[in-house]
């Protein structure tokens, strides 16, 4: 799994670049460039901007779940320099101290560029009530009143060199991921799990437990690679190392109750235990492309990938490899076939037993020494697409892929050897006549042996799409999809490799309606409407039993065809105004309405209560916003918005992880252009 | 052993780029260029005359012009000639007969009158009305020899096989700046992809209209090797990039579910929190057996084992942590 380090790579490539440009600069002409052409004379451009960001919310922060709601001074600018052969381009956004933006780009002519990215935002968290004391209900949370959400700082660096006058590139690549802040964290305490020596039905066995974590992730990733020009064709190399180190709560603690002993061996004493640990990790990646022209009659690439993952806690370990390639063929002009080809190999190495400790007793130790081997898999997809197009308002594809997955250390998970899938597809498109296009396209897809009761035995799915510009000044769209699966005999794991069947089958139905419409009803002002309809609904047997093991099929029971429906409607209206050279104005209103159910019918499943009643949702959440811009003089620029959203959580469950919320935000701001 | 195997490859495969570069004062486009020719036909009659030449006739475009060559494709110069490798009829094709009979004079004399001397532009190459593929062939002429690997996948990929163009997404003459910003994907995608512009105005979704994340971060539209262009090698590659801490692996894993997060995850948006296509716990219900239950079952008994199954199993995407069953339930 070990692989040289990033530090060895670099000095290769350094070294490689060093000799090409060597090689170059022997047989460079001589010509003095400046004296022959001279780069254009481009004023430099910028401007830059202050404001007020007033915000603030009621209840919970739901409605502005990527908002940090303080208020706050923003800043921002937007730099644009040419002093030929450099380029610099920068653009720096910052709502507040957890929420900014920054983009910086610089070229020197084709031989160096840069791009360094951040973005940074505030993720607002759930702190799901519990409510109730731990006698009652079963619930234990330590929590109460606590305010969640995350920083999240995403970094990315670009940096490329390339040798003058001919393509060849050494590049370097890098990513840094913060999260910082935090969280609820729910997991199972009391005894920590259903243990026989607890009578049927549960006592105190089990407590759903709340804590909160203090969250402190890193993730970094780096590459190194270059490509160049190989006269046939052109190759890349490249590698990765990447890291994930995991600070703040890197593992919890907890004082467990005594737990039984359900299987031999399996006797935990009572202890202060950990639990939801987030191990470092690290690996590696290489990375080898090769394609040829991109403008022939045949046209081919491949990429080959290899890559090993390790955990550095339990030393589970992941290794990868991929071969994948494409043919592009177009014998003639209007005719051109498409052929895919992907092999995959998943091995997942992981430990067969483990061992946790007392964190304040060390004699007190907890194994399990059966851990079940991790899947691993081979795959092959195999993709063959035609195009045609007769003629020049017309295009028609049809597509056929093959896709075999075969697992080794299947039969511990009850899971097939293999599955394989065939999937056919085809396809047009029309400009029927001017202003009126349609777009069409069918799916069937047939699985054999499939693994999961998510995967159908055979699916169709097809979607049509009109767009219509009846007249200059109004387009259309009205787009319908379909999609519906069916499955014969679902399969469950009572237990490891244990597996039961339930006597009815599974059927999904998706629907998706689009519709779209744009009025330009003068020059200088817009109107555009949406609507958005979605349903998806799944029938299927729900398999559950009625008395603690040991299960026969007495105490075995399917509640028949459980219908289960989500259905989400969403209107759109936004309007600008271009009032005239100075004033700009913008508004919209969105308003989204959901609901989910499903609805079971076994007096096991609804006597004393339905436990559908518990997981119902129905919300509709609103949100207006209006803005505009006044250029006052001299290239300033005033400028305000404000937003108003209202999530509104229709059943008002206290126990759901849906809460009511209205967040409203008004920023104002000054701004000043040069060039 | 791996080490050795790993640096050998490595050289091995530098020694061919090495060998390669000397090759590269030589290399011409690899393939002849049929099809673009093809797109030229009916004006290979036309003289090729420098964008100089061919602005100066009216100045029009000069800004266009100015821009373009502030780009990094206006930058490149000719290692012979000194002048810029790309310029207006790279794209547009030759230009003589759009300013026949345009002279000096007769373009000082309708300056004078306030007018601008028009060419006959419709003797350039009509890219607009050209097929899709054509209108790309215009950037791959150039693009095909010059080692640009975010167009490894690009000619069968998903969009190139619907018809999508270079053009679609990158506009040349928009300023000196040719890349895309990642900032405005979202509102270049959603042309298309209106299906998509749906499913994020569902209440959990990522934070695309706060652009902060990009329709770029997961999908890479000049093709990849994997589903609906993602830029992972696979789905989990491509998740956790942000969600690393998902990676594993783990002493326990979640059969081969995480391999493809989008079993449990509608990555767009979704009516459910987090993203879960379905409703907990009907999601876990799908093809797992519930928790012992029955009529007789406490109101609590039902709350705490048919409401949210990740609150107690709360390490769903893998653990290290064994549950205190003796198996991997993620629920420590």
């Amino acid at each position: 799994m070990k692989s040289p380090s990033i530090k060895k790579y670099s000095f290769i490539l350094i070294f490689i670049i060093f000799l090409t440009a060597n090689i170059t600069s022997a047989q460079d002409s001589g010509i003095n460039f400046e004296q022959i052409y001279s780069f254009p004379e481009i004023a430099p451009a910028t401007s830059c901007t202050a404001g007020y960001r007033f915000a603030g919310y009621d209840n919970s922060k739901k409605a502005g779940e990527y908002e940090y709601l303080h208020n706050s001074i923003s800043a921002g600018g937007e730099i644009r320099l040419f002093p030929f052969p450099h380029r610099i381009h920068l653009n720096i956004n910052v709502k507040n101290r957890k929420d900014y933006f920054g983009d910086l780009s610089y070229a020197y002519r084709d031989i160096v560029l840069f791009r360094g990215i951040n973005r940074t935002l505030f993720h607002n968290l759930d702190n799901i009530y519990y409510g109730r004391s731990p006698a009652v209900s079963f619930t234990e949370p330590t929590d109460a009143g606590e305010e969640y959400g995350v920083s999240v700082g995403i970094s990315n660096v670009f940096v490329r060199f390339k040798t003058p006058h001919f393509p060849f590139h050494v590049y370097a690549n890098g990513s840094l991921i913060k999260k910082d802040g935090l969280a609820q964290q729910r997991f199972l305490g009391g005894a920590g799990y259903f243990t026989t020596t607890v009578p049927f039905p549960f006592a105190n066995g089990r407590v759903r437990t709340t804590q909160k974590r203090d969250i402190d992730w890193k993730t970094t990733e780096y590459t190194i690679g270059a490509n160049g020009h190989l006269r046939w064709i052109e190759a890349d190399i490249s590698h990765t190392e990447k890291r994930f180190d995991s600070s703040g709560d890197k593992v919890m603690y907890y004082t467990y109750l005594p737990a039984g002993a359900p299987t031999a061996g399996s006797v935990r004493q009572g202890g202060t235990y950990p639990h939801n640990l987030n191990p470092n990790l690290r690996g590696s990646t290489n990375t080898l492309k090769l394609h040829s022209s991109y403008t022939g009659k045949i046209v081919a690439s491949a990429t080959f990938l290899k890559k090993d993952r390790e955990n550095e806690y339990s030393h589970a370990k992941a290794g990868y490899f991929s071969g994948a390639g494409n043919i592009t063929w177009m014998p003639l002009t209007k005719l051109i076939f498409f052929i895919k080809y992907k092999h995959t190999d998943r091995n997942i190495d992981n430990p067969v037993s483990v061992t946790i400790a007392d964190l304040n007793n060390a004699a007190n130790t907890y194994s399990d020494t059966s851990v079940r081997p991790s899947i691993s898999s081979h795959s092959d997809m195999v993709s063959l697409t035609g195009r045609y197009r007769p003629v020049s308002r017309l295009t028609l594809r049809a597509n056929y892929t093959f896709r075999d997955h075969r697992r080794s250390d299947n039969k511990a998970w009850g899971l097939p050897h293999s599955t394989q899938k065939n999937i056919f597809s085809i396809s047009g498109d029309s400009r029927i006549m001017a202003g009126l296009a349609l777009k069409a396209g069918y799916t069937h897809k047939s699985i054999n042996d499939p693994a999961y009761n998510v995967q159908p035995d055979r699916s169709d799915e097809g979607r049509l799409s009109i767009s219509w510009l009846p007249v200059s000044r109004i387009s259309a769209i009205l787009s319908y999809g379909i999609a519906i699966e069916k499955r014969d005999h679902m399969r469950f794991a009572e237990g490891p490799g244990v597996i039961i069947e339930s006597p009815g089958n599974r059927k999904v139905r998706r629907d998706n309606l689009l519709g779209n419409v744009s009025f330009l009803i003068i020059k200088e002002l817009s109107l555009t409407t949406s609507y958005a309809y979605m349903h998806h609904k799944i029938k299927e047997d729900v398999f559950y039993h009625n008395t603690i093991p040991p299960f026969t099929d007495a105490n075995r029971k399917f509640d028949r065809g459980v219908p289960y429906s989500d259905t989400a409607n969403s209107y759109a209206v936004n309007i600008r105004y271009r009032v005239n050279d100075k004033l700009n104005l913008n508004g919209g209103v969105t308003h989204t309405r959901s609901r989910a159910h499903f609805n079971v019918a076994a007096a096991d499943l609804t006597q004393p209560v339905s436990v559908a009643s518990f997981s119902s949702l129905e919300t509709r959440e609103t949100s207006y916003s209006i803005s505009g811009s006044y250029t006052v003089i001299h290239g300033f620029l005033v400028g305000a918005e404000y937003r108003y959203s209202d999530f509104n959580d229709v059943r008002d469950d206290p126990y759901d992880d849906v809460k009511d919320s209205k967040v409203h935000i008004i920023w104002l701001t000054l701004s000043k252009k040069w060039g | 052993m791996t080490i050795i195997k790993s640096t050998l490859g490595l050289i091995g495969a530098l020694i061919i780029i090495v060998a390669g570069c000397e090759s590269l004062k030589s290399s011409k486009p690899i393939l002849p260029m049929k099809e673009y020719e093809k797109m030229l036909i009916g004006r290979l009659d036309a003289d090729y005359i420098g964008t100089r030449n061919c602005l100066s006739a009216c100045h029009y475009h000069d800004k266009i012009r100015r821009d373009f060559e502030a780009s990094t494709m206006g930058a490149q110069l000719s290692k012979k000639s000194g002048m810029p490798i790309v310029d207006c009829e790279s794209c547009h094709g030759p230009g003589s007969l759009a300013v026949k009979g345009i002279t000096p004079e007769r373009v000082k004399r309708d300056a004078s009158e306030g007018k601008q001397t028009a060419c006959n532009y419709r003797t350039l190459i009509n890219i607009k009305n050209l097929p899709p593929q054509a209108k790309s062939l215009i950037c791959l002429n150039c693009h095909t020899a010059n080692a640009t690997f975010s167009l490894h996948n690009w000619n069968a990929s998903e969009h190139a096989i619907n018809d999508v163009t270079c053009i679609d997404c990158h506009n040349v003459h928009a300023g000196p700046d040719l890349i895309v910003r990642p900032r405005d994907t979202f509102r270049m995608c959603i042309k298309c992809h209106k299906d998509v512009e749906a499913q994020y105005s569902l209440p959990s979704h990522h934070p695309i209209h706060e652009k902060r994340v990009f329709c770029t971060d997961c999908h890479d539209p000049m093709g990849s090797t994997n589903e609906n262009m993602l830029r992972g090698d696979s789905v989990k590659a491509t998740c956790t990039r942000c969600h690393a801490e998902k990676e594993g692996p783990f002493i326990y894993e979640h059969a081969e579910n995480t391999e493809d997060c989008t079993t449990c995850h509608n990555a767009h948006g979704s009516i459910n929190n987090n993203l879960l296509k379905v409703q907990l716990p009907f999601l876990c219900l799908q093809c797992h057996p519930g928790h012992v239950i029955s009529s007789s079952s406490s109101v609590d008994d039902k709350r705490l084992s048919y409401t949210r199954c990740t609150d107690c199993h709360s390490q769903i995407h893998g653990t290290d942590i064994p549950g205190a069953d003796g198996t991997g339930t993620f629920t420590q």
